[in-house]
């Protein structure tokens, strides 16, 4: 059928170019000195990754990553680098040989990982029945389905992430607040500061 | 003549009405085009945003100046000649934009060239492709435009082979909307930061965190609807609302209404939330900005009036429902397909005319909030309101509902 063939083609396309997309966005988050710079790249790799989730026919998924990752999380990330507004230089940074010593380590370790990851999933990808082929009910990865799912089989990891979320918010609130000194206990007013203290 | 200033709006709804009726449901079938590919959604976004959002940002800008300056008793920009053609002062938007064209871009020695450059886009980006989920009009129906449908026909034609008078018809609807809008908080903070000076960084960081705080308002205010009508895509509400006045949003979410509208005016960044620009305290996030760049943001703003508009309208009043018109007008059989279409889009889109000079009223009635009392009218006011209006709606809607236990 010329149609699916057609839809095979776009899904292909789009599916590298999101690729390209998250890969080429982590990258950058992770080499730039700047930080603004970082925290928009790490927005492109999460809209890279909803784009993904709606090729997997998850929408809702999709919607929300964007949403609360590039919307919020990240804004609120962005909020504190310009309040903070550091430096580019980065003066904790381990330099000479025992920073490259160090990187070179740690990229020797990424490479393993990656490699047992990428030869494990091709192992399991040549498998007969790994993974499912035919497309998705119609509805699957909607509200209504996620919706269900969260309120029926999952309800109680669900209801315990928002006692866990209520917890975090009392906690920010405790912390943030401004300490009310108690008014001391004599009647006089305060003495005024002395002049010239520094 | 103030009659004009309802004449001359109606007229060209009409005209573009029935260019869309046309174009969708004679001339790309005609052609052998196929109204659910991705060129036909092309096709309807260059018409929405070409046809209506673009031009109706441009004369808002004009009607701007001369609502406010009716509002305190004078004239406003009431000519702009080309030629002799006055025309009541409309090609000051024309005018406008070859100005900014034309204007020397200037970028800050010290500024993020790059992220200089990316705060426009990120403002003006979001507002455009939000238009992707708006319905303007129920649909038409391929090769039957003279003939006289039933709304179940429609529905059915719709579902096969018609085009929606909408881009796209997602499941997720108004999330797709509240998802992108909520990227358009960059473009301010971006513009902050990256202008490197002081004033545009304080408009920054109040754009953020004002943004930040009535986005939740937005989204809380607006679940009551989700509920009454039971699902989020925006043409499915449009359908739901019926053709009776009682089943609008307006009346059977009130409380709704009211909060969504406000928490969306702040999201607008316009008086009396306009404290990010406070031209008397901090001139704006886009102080350094000059020339197109500038036009960018303020297009922005005036797309996201529309925008905001558009959304209220098609939540909350109807969408292009005209009480009493159904598929084939308002007896059984009175009126032909093409005219029914024509007529949706005529009342989607006065409705959408209606509600951004009601904007640009509240734009230049109310005074600018304080940042503080904008956070205490947020936080513990708007907030805690929309809580209530959801558990109100909640508990109406399982009790009456059938079905819904």
């Amino acid at each position: 059928m010329p149609a699916a063939a057609e839809g095979h083609l776009g899904q292909t396309i789009v599916f590298w170019v999101c690729t390209a997309v998250v890969l080429g966005g982590a990258l950058l988050t992770i080499t730039r000195r700047n930080t603004v710079v970082a925290a928009m790249s790490l927005v492109a790799t999460f809209f890279g990754l909803a784009a993904m989730f709606t090729l997997l026919s998850a929408q809702f998924l999709a919607a929300i990553q964007v949403l609360v990752y590039a919307g919020a999380i990240m804004t609120l990330f962005v909020f504190v680098v310009m309040v903070l507004n550091r430096d580019e230089r980065e003066p904790w940074a381990l330099r000479g040989i025992v920073g490259k010593a160090l990187g070179i380590g740690a990229l020797g370790y990424l490479t393993l990982l990656g490699g047992t990851f990428l030869l494990g999933a091709s192992a399991l990808l040549t498998k007969q029945g790994a993974y499912h082929t035919e497309a998705p009910k119609p509805g699957w990865g909607g509200v209504a389905d996620v919706g269900n799912a969260l309120f029926t089989t999952y309800l109680f990891p669900f209801e315990a992430i928002s006692l866990l979320l209520l917890v975090a918010v009392i906690g920010a609130v405790v912390v943030a607040r401004t300490v009310k000194h108690a008014p001391p206990a004599s009647q006089e007013p305060p003495t005024p500061p002395a002049h010239g203290e520094h | 003549m103030g009659w004009l200033a309802i004449l001359i709006p109606l007229v060209v709804f009409v005209v573009l009405g029935f260019v869309a009726t046309l174009l969708f449901g004679w001339l790309i079938p005609a052609l052998g085009g196929d109204l659910h590919s991705w060129y036909a959604a092309l096709l309807k976004a260059a018409f929405i945003l070409l046809g209506f959002v673009m031009p109706l940002a441009g004369v808002l800008t004009w009607m701007e100046r001369r609502q406010s300056a009716m509002m305190q008793d004078r004239l406003g920009p009431n000519r702009a000649n080309v030629g002799p053609v006055r025309a009541f002062g409309l090609m000051h938007f024309v005018a406008d934009a070859l100005k900014m064209l034309f204007k020397e871009d200037f970028v800050p020695a010290n500024a993020n060239k790059l992220l200089f450059a990316l705060g426009p886009v990120m403002a003006i980006a979001p507002v455009l492709i939000t238009f992707a989920v708006v319905p303007w009009g129920s649909g038409v129906c391929a090769g039957h435009l003279t003939d006289r449908l039933t709304d179940g026909q429609l529905a059915q034609c719709l579902d096969t082979g018609g085009g929606r008078f909408q881009v796209v018809h997602l499941e997720i609807g108004l999330l797709f909307y509240f998802a992108i809008a909520s990227l358009a908080v960059y473009g301010a903070t971006l513009a902050g930061w990256a202008s490197y000076n002081k004033w545009s960084l304080l408009g920054g960081l109040r754009a953020s965190s004002q943004m930040m705080s009535y986005e939740v308002t937005m989204g809380l205010a607006i679940l009551g609807a989700f509920l009454v009508y039971g699902s989020l895509e925006p043409a499915t509400i449009v359908q739901a609302q019926g053709d009776s006045i009682l089943h609008w949003g307006v009346v059977t979410q009130p409380l709704g209404f009211v909060l969504f509208f406000t928490a969306a005016i702040a999201e607008t960044k316009r008086t009396p939330f306009d404290i990010p620009e406070g031209e008397s305290e901090v001139i704006g996030y886009f102080v350094e900005y000059s020339g197109m760049r500038f036009g960018m943001f303020y297009l922005a703003e005036f797309m996201e009036v529309i925008f905001t508009s558009a959304i209220v309208a098609t939540v909350f009043f109807g969408g292009w429902q005209i009480p009493g018109l159904h598929a084939d007008g308002f007896v059984a059989g009175q009126m032909p397909h093409w005219l029914v279409c024509t007529l949706q889009f005529v009342a989607w889109a006065v409705k959408v005319f209606v509600l951004c000079w009601f904007q640009l009223m509240i734009r230049w009635t109310m005074p600018r909030f304080r940042p503080d009392q904008l956070m205490r009218l947020g936080w513990k006011q708007l907030l805690p309101a929309s809580l209530a209006n959801i558990l109100i709606t909640a508990g109406v809607v399982l009790a009456l509902m059938p079905g819904a236990k």
